[in-house]
């Protein structure tokens, strides 16, 4: 017990130091400003930011680089609410549950309580998920640091399969997306053999598809042609907000503390989990709220509760995402997804060993997740009024603007102009997607998980002598690939039962 | 167009199509190899014959449902992606700023209340967002006008 605390204390000095690394955090208040700035902006949804803003990252080290993209990824999810408050439209799909209870607040003139409440929330939230992943994390990564390839290509099956299952849309779609995404991910040169696979003489193929390319097409561009029909012809109008109209009542904060901390709980549980995400979070904290209130009538017209309740579940989640992503090298999100590829890029593989190797990276990114949700309280105050603002232009003008971001910022990846066409290519796919109801998030997923699942399926089958039970042998494997078909039969089985879910996620 | 057919139908079909020409594609031009020691080909054809068995399964549900998620907006799609492929064609041969323009202009038709001349303003305000950000902030080498048709 000491020396796990003794441990914990070396562990936390590594992490301050380097979180409060003066261009750490330059670059982490860089994050959680522009991060919140697209996230208030309708029509652009954090991962939308994050593949905007990702060619950024490339300029800096992988410690800046992934505090950075946290930083917009958490502060993009806080941007959502206040739109979902103020408008009635949540920003990012997370906040959609915020407008149930949070545009009553607002026409009730509460709106600055129920912002206040909501960076409040958030916080609470954030905090009790970087405890835990302070606490388990480097318990997850000794066990995991077993594993072989057998179990990786396992536990990477059942994240795939998990996400698709269990997030909304329907399963067997997810699970063609997310097939689809390993495919594109064979594009290129094959490490073990050194032959080109599908790249028809087209050199530019040779290194494969490039991952922010492809993000981009399939959640910016994509996205943009589905919201300016929708988001195009608005009028909005011009809310009023003071700082002292913020300030919560005593009877608030009463009311707050419980359903925040059920909210934290909810949030840490599905945003550990792959295939669920701060969405999710979010609705499952606000159902539960509800359903033990003792005044359930009051949810739907401004109840407090329903607003600190899925706020404090969403930024938990956010936060908890990370858990398996760092320990475990598995993303659990398409968001996950893409910050794994970030690592990746930059020559840093996140797994088991990361904490014991690079403890600069991984507790940097803890102690910064700290400030970051510390400088969300900071900023969020005093800016209310930009944001409120920045609501009020229009999307006809808004979106040119986020077409050229992601044009020029594709381009400056690899100064190719082939990576440009590769986002038109995938634009066109993601819109279609979209149109026949096939979720695009589990596309990126397979695709930055494929080239490992199948390097581990290669040296799995090479070390068992080409013997199929391997997977099956051995406890954590057997265990693993039986919830795996478990849920495979399941999702399969209501699939073609009833009819899909309605509505598609996309965290 | 939306209500014709169903959205799963066609998508079933064209995953089985999709799924079938990979996993032939592999086994027709790459080394399989053996289990043991598996070629650059055996992943994807396995994957390949996967998709087709999704594609299946999403086909014969397609056979009772109809209806597509969304509706197909030809003109937004159209108008967006001509004013990326705009700016892919023109950023080699014109430049920077040209290619702002050319995405702008034909975005501008996806939305009713973009008209050219607020397009043009556009396009110069974000041109110069672009210089400041991109060439300035962040040094990109790209050349803001060049003439090479």
């Amino acid at each position: 017990m000491m020396e796990f605390a003794s441990g914990m204390g070396a562990n936390l000095m590594i992490g301050i130091e380097t979180a409060l690394s003066p261009t750490n955090l330059l670059y982490c208040f860089l994050g959680v400003f522009l991060g919140t700035l697209v996230g208030v902006l309708p029509g652009i949804g954090a991962l939308a930011a994050i593949s905007m803003l990702f060619p950024l990252t490339f300029y800096l080290e992988p410690t800046t680089a992934l505090i950075m993209l946290a930083g917009i990824w958490y502060g993009a999810s806080y941007g959502g609410s206040t739109a979902a408050i103020l408008l009635n439209l949540p920003g990012t799909p997370s906040s959609a549950i915020t407008c149930l209870d949070g545009y009553p607040m607002a026409k009730n003139g509460r709106a600055g309580v129920a912002l206040m409440m909501t960076t409040l929330a958030s916080f609470f939230g954030g905090s009790v998920a970087i405890a835990m992943m302070m606490l388990f994390s480097p318990i997850i990564a000794h066990y995991a640091l077993q594993f072989g390839s057998p179990e990786y290509f396992a536990l990477m099956l059942l994240g795939l399969v998990a996400a698709s299952s269990i997030s909304v849309g329907s399963p067997v779609k997810s699970m063609a997306a997310i097939v689809i995404g390993i495919l594109l991910g064979t594009i290129g040169i094959d490490i073990y053999t050194g032959g080109n696979r599908y790249t028809f003489g087209i050199l530019p193929l040779s290194d494969g598809l490039s991952l922010v390319a492809l993000a981009m097409g399939l959640f910016g561009v994509a996205e943009v042609i589905s919201s300016v029909r929708t988001l195009g012809n608005d009028y909005r109008p011009k809310p009023r907000i003071t700082l002292r109209s913020m300030i919560p009542t005593r009877d608030d904060l009463k009311r707050s503390i419980m359903p925040a901390s059920r909210g934290s709980m909810v949030g840490v549980l599905f945003g550990a989990l792959p295939g669920t995400g701060p969405t999710i979070a979010s609705f499952m904290a606000y159902a539960l709220e509800k359903r033990f209130s003792r005044e359930p009538e009051r949810f739907g017209k401004g109840a407090i509760e329903g607003v600190v309740a899925p706020e404090s579940a969403n930024n938990a989640a956010d936060q908890a995402a990370f858990i398996p992503t760092m320990t475990l090298g598995i993303p659990g999100s398409a968001t996950m997804a893409i910050m794994l590829g970030a690592l990746l890029i930059q020559g840093i593989t996140p797994g088991p060993a990361l904490i014991t190797q690079r403890p600069d990276i991984f507790w940097g990114l803890v102690m910064s997740f700290w400030i970051g949700n510390l400088l969300l309280v900071i900023i969020n105050v005093p800016l209310i009024g930009i944001w409120v603002r920045l609501l009020t232009i229009p999307y006809h003008l808004l979106f040119p603007a986020v077409l050229m971001f992601v044009c020029i910022g594709v381009f400056s990846v690899n100064l190719s102009v082939f990576d440009v066409w590769v986002v038109l290519i995938f634009g066109a796919v993601g819109y279609a997607m979209r149109i026949v109801g096939m979720p695009t998030a589990p596309l990126i997923l397979g695709f930055v998980l494929g080239p490992m699942m199948e390097e581990h399926f290669r040296r799995a089958m090479i070390l068992s002598r080409g013997d199929i039970t391997t997977f099956i042998t051995g406890p954590i494997n057997g265990f693993l690939m039986s919830v795996t078909c478990l849920l495979l039969f399941w999702s399969i089985y209501a699939e073609l039962r009833t009819g899909n879910r309605k509505k598609i996620g996309r965290d | 167009m939306n209500r014709l057919g169903s959205a799963d139908f066609v998508l079933g079909l064209v995953l089985v199509a999709f799924g079938l020409w990979v996993a032939g594609y592999a086994y027709a031009n790459y080394n399989l190899g053996t289990v043991r020691n598996m070629g650059p080909g055996m992943f994807p054809m396995w994957l390949g014959l996967i998709l087709a068995g999704l594609g299946l399964l999403i086909f014969t549900k397609g056979l009772r449902t109809s209806g597509y998620a969304e509706p197909l907006d030809l003109r937004t799609s159209i108008s967006v992606l001509a004013g990326v492929a705009g700016f892919a064609l023109t950023l080699d041969r014109f430049g920077l700023v040209p290619a702002i323009f050319v995405l702008t202009i034909l975005s501008s038709f996806a939305s009713n209340r973009l008209t050219l001349t607020y397009a043009l303003l556009l396009a110069s305000v974000l041109a110069a967002m672009a210089y400041g950000v991109f060439g300035l902030l962040l040094g990109l080498q790209v050349q803001a006008f060049r003439w090479r048709p």
